[in-house]
């Protein structure tokens, strides 16, 4: 069974975690977007504040995994950036997958090698919070 | 001009043009434990500081308690191993002017690989639970961290030059990440039996073992 799909005209957010970002030296892991199942929060789903105050109450309510900046990508830019991947090109889908206290949830079921996530990450519009 | 500062939350020695800080859980006090030959005697022993070479001795983020002329550094990283020095400091409480002199400094290369930030940031992964990332995300494999140290004590030169930057992956490893001349990104994940690393000039992913890590650091 085919699952639903994003159209490629929504814009989407990840959460920038401390452990993913050095803010200080501005370095990121690319384990921000490697692996399968990656999260990411929908805008047309919620507003970016409403977005932010769930990645808040995620991440900053426990002691491990403070926010430091949220990344937005337009899902199409990120279905080009995966297909154009010269060393393994890969069709990313972001599949709705809404949670209880956070209705825009989504996910990225493919995937993303280290590399691939890199070149996600540099096309990420980032704001630090 | 040698001072201490009164005030609990941030103690700082000035050493020259450098300084030793003492971070907001450390304790400190002066004046009980002098000795006849040098004033004072701090036997620092635990983990420490760089950079010695400019004269800055920084305790931030080791949590630190001074008695009895130890301190004592709560949560040494096992790779701290012990270097003969001797500083000659002095202070000027709110009540005495003294001097004082460490007689033995623990030098420990994790941090003097990664500074203040990255061993915070290090303690920090260290009290990361299970889920930290939206419900994903082991915390941290001490297997990981015993490589990671490993690695750290092997390569301190070759990484001294590049300063990494430290992170915690989903896996629960440890990752070192850096740039290369080329400005193009290396990352190093540290599983308990393998590294796994990530050339971004060459778009490599591979697999190495510690003892092979050598042609990570032949491009710097």
């Amino acid at each position: 069974m085919e699952m639903e799909e994003c159209p490629p005209e929504e814009e989407v957010l990840r959460a920038i975690r401390r452990a993913d970002w050095d803010k200080k030296k501005n370095r990121y892991s690319s384990g921000l977007f490697k692996g399968r199942d990656v999260s990411i929060s929908r805008l047309r789903i919620l507003s970016y504040s409403e977005i932010l105050k769930i990645f808040r109450a995620d991440f900053d309510d426990r002691p491990t995994g403070p926010l430091e900046g949220t990344g937005q990508i337009n899902v199409g830019h990120l279905q080009k950036i995966g297909i154009n991947y010269k060393a393994n090109p890969t069709k990313l889908t972001v599949v709705p997958k809404p949670l209880e206290g956070n209705r825009a949830h989504a996910e990225i079921p493919q995937n993303i090698s280290k590399g691939l996530a890199r070149e996600i990450i540099d096309a990420l519009k980032v704001t630090p919070v | 001009m040698n001072s201490l500062a009164s005030q609990t939350e941030s103690r700082m020695i000035e050493i020259g043009s450098g300084s030793l800080s003492i971070g907001p859980n450390s304790m400190a006090a002066s004046g009980k434990y002098v000795t006849p030959a040098t004033g004072i005697k701090f036997l620092i022993s635990g983990a420490l500081v760089a950079p010695i070479s400019a004269g800055v001795l920084s305790l931030g983020g080791y949590p630190a308690a001074l008695e009895s002329n130890t301190l004592t550094i709560r949560k040494a990283f096992p790779s701290a191993k012990s270097a003969s020095t001797h500083y000659d400091f002095g202070w000027d409480d709110q009540s005495n002017k003294e001097s004082s002199a460490v007689l033995e400094v623990v030098m420990d290369p994790m941090y003097e690989l990664l500074g203040a930030h990255g061993v915070s940031r290090l303690s920090e992964f260290r009290h990361y639970r299970q889920g930290w990332d939206n419900g994903k995300g082991a915390s941290l494999s001490p297997n990981s961290e015993k490589q990671f140290a490993t690695f750290v004590q092997k390569f301190a030169g070759e990484l001294g030059k590049v300063r990494p930057s430290v992170f915690l992956t989903r896996e629960g490893n440890l990752q070192l990440g850096w740039e290369d001349t080329r400005g193009k990104a290396v990352e190093v994940e540290f599983f308990p039996s393998h590294l796994d690393v990530f050339i971004e000039s060459a778009n490599e992913e591979t697999t190495l073992r510690i003892e092979d890590a050598n042609k990570l650091f032949q491009d710097i």
